[in-house]
């Protein structure tokens, strides 16, 4: 498809999805779906529920997009709305989340790479990053699951949790160092926070 | 609507090109903001990578865009104002075109023929040259016989049935005088059916 990630071409995208375009819905649809269904299954670790989750945030899209202003927020807006339908539904059911990094990680160490690297994890240092992440707490894993899954800027992910940018820098630090002591090589600095 | 995307076009959505967008250093680099001293750490840039690998492996179910695509499109606002509009051009269309006002005439037509059906009594004695067989005054009804078995007379068949109302001239004292019997009705009506061959 046509990427939408050139800002003149994705506005003229939007324009034309908000006068009916199914043209240009189903490139924008194209592009975002699966990092929108990446993050809610990374966040609740269903992917039935992420995939029903992904339609009802398109589909409120698709009725608001009409009176949306594109002001370069658009993806902020999108995942906020998706993040938003999660909680709430994950609050009706009454369910806590649970991790899908065992998932991804279960797969990531059972499958061989077609050119394997040298840089390429082994399976310990895999079991100990799932273990890492498990320990994580629920904000932390949002800003990991935001910027890996769903593809963000840190920016993006400030606007989106409504904090400043270097609190989302020092979160993201913070979890990288907890994370690389859980695989072993912890890193030899000091723990100090960022701004 | 759009049409279904092939195999092959499914095939190029899929899997997702999931992923950090930029490294933490260099947004800490352009924004000037001063991070810790372990930010250079390899072991976090190996950790950095770990992550984004997961995320690249990714896969999302088949046809999950379409699926979105297909679910979402008929909300989006020219979906709304075509369907509006189309309600719009029929309503005048059937307004303003000859065979569209002989087909509410019509149809209003119907609907009062139907309800004047459905809602006007059956006519009475009261109504002008008109006597329905199966109204029996009250006064002629013989309530003896109503223990005894049916009888297969053919005025009362035809009082059952409901099936037609006598109009006659001759008839016009049955229902100027109170005290009209059943015998005298029966005789009558035997007459005009006689008359008229039935």
């Amino acid at each position: 498809m046509t990427s939408p990630e050139d800002k003149l071409e994705f506005e003229q995208r939007l324009q034309e999805a908000a006068q009916g375009g199914e043209l240009a819905w189903q490139d924008i649809v194209n592009h975002y779906s699966p990092r929108v269904f990446a993050l809610l299954r990374a966040q609740c670790g269903d992917p039935d529920l992420a995939e029903e989750i992904a339609q009802s945030t398109f589909c409120t899209i698709a009725a608001k997009i009409g009176s949306y202003t594109e002001l370069g927020k658009f993806e902020p807006w999108l995942f906020r709305i998706a993040m938003n339908r999660l909680r709430d539904e994950m609050r009706r059911r009454k369910r806590q989340a649970r991790p899908v990094e065992d998932q991804a990680l279960t797969a990531l160490a059972g499958t061989t790479d077609d050119n394997p690297s040298e840089d390429a994890p082994e399976p310990a240092e895999l079991e100990a990053l799932r273990k890492g992440l498990r320990e994580l707490s629920d904000a932390e894993q949002t800003v990991i699951h935001l910027r890996f899954y769903a593809g963000l800027s840190f920016k993006q992910i400030a606007e989106l949790l409504d904090q400043p940018l270097g609190t989302i820098l020092a979160r993201h630090f913070r979890t990288l160092k907890k994370l690389g002591e859980s695989v072993g090589k912890p890193a030899d600095n000091d723990e100090e926070d960022g701004p | 609507m759009t049409e279904r995307p092939s195999q092959h076009e499914q095939r190029t959505t899929n899997p997702v090109q999931l992923g950090a967008t930029e490294s933490l250093r260099d947004v800490a680099k352009h924004h000037r903001l001063e991070m810790p001293d372990g930010l250079n750490d390899p072991s976090l840039h190996r950790v950095d990578e770990m992550l984004d690998r997961l995320a690249q492996r990714e896969s999302v179910p088949t046809q999950l865009a379409w699926r979105t695509f297909a679910a979402s499109a008929k909300h989006l606002p020219g979906r709304a104002r075509q369907s509006s509009a189309w309600r719009r051009v029929s309503r005048s269309r059937i307004h303003t075109s000859f065979w569209g006002q002989v087909a509410m005439a019509a149809s209003v037509a119907l609907t009062f023929i139907a309800a004047s059906w459905l809602l006007i009594p059956t006519p009475g004695p009261s109504q002008d040259n008109g006597y329905a067989l199966h109204e029996t005054p009250e006064a002629a009804v013989d309530r003896s016989r109503s223990a005894q078995p049916a009888v297969a007379s053919p005025t009362f068949r035809t009082a059952e049935s409901m099936t037609w109302v006598v109009r006659h001239s001759e008839l016009d004292y049955l229902y100027e005088a109170s005290g009209t019997t059943l015998a005298d009705l029966t005789g009558d009506v035997a007459s005009i059916r006689a008359d008229l061959g039935l």
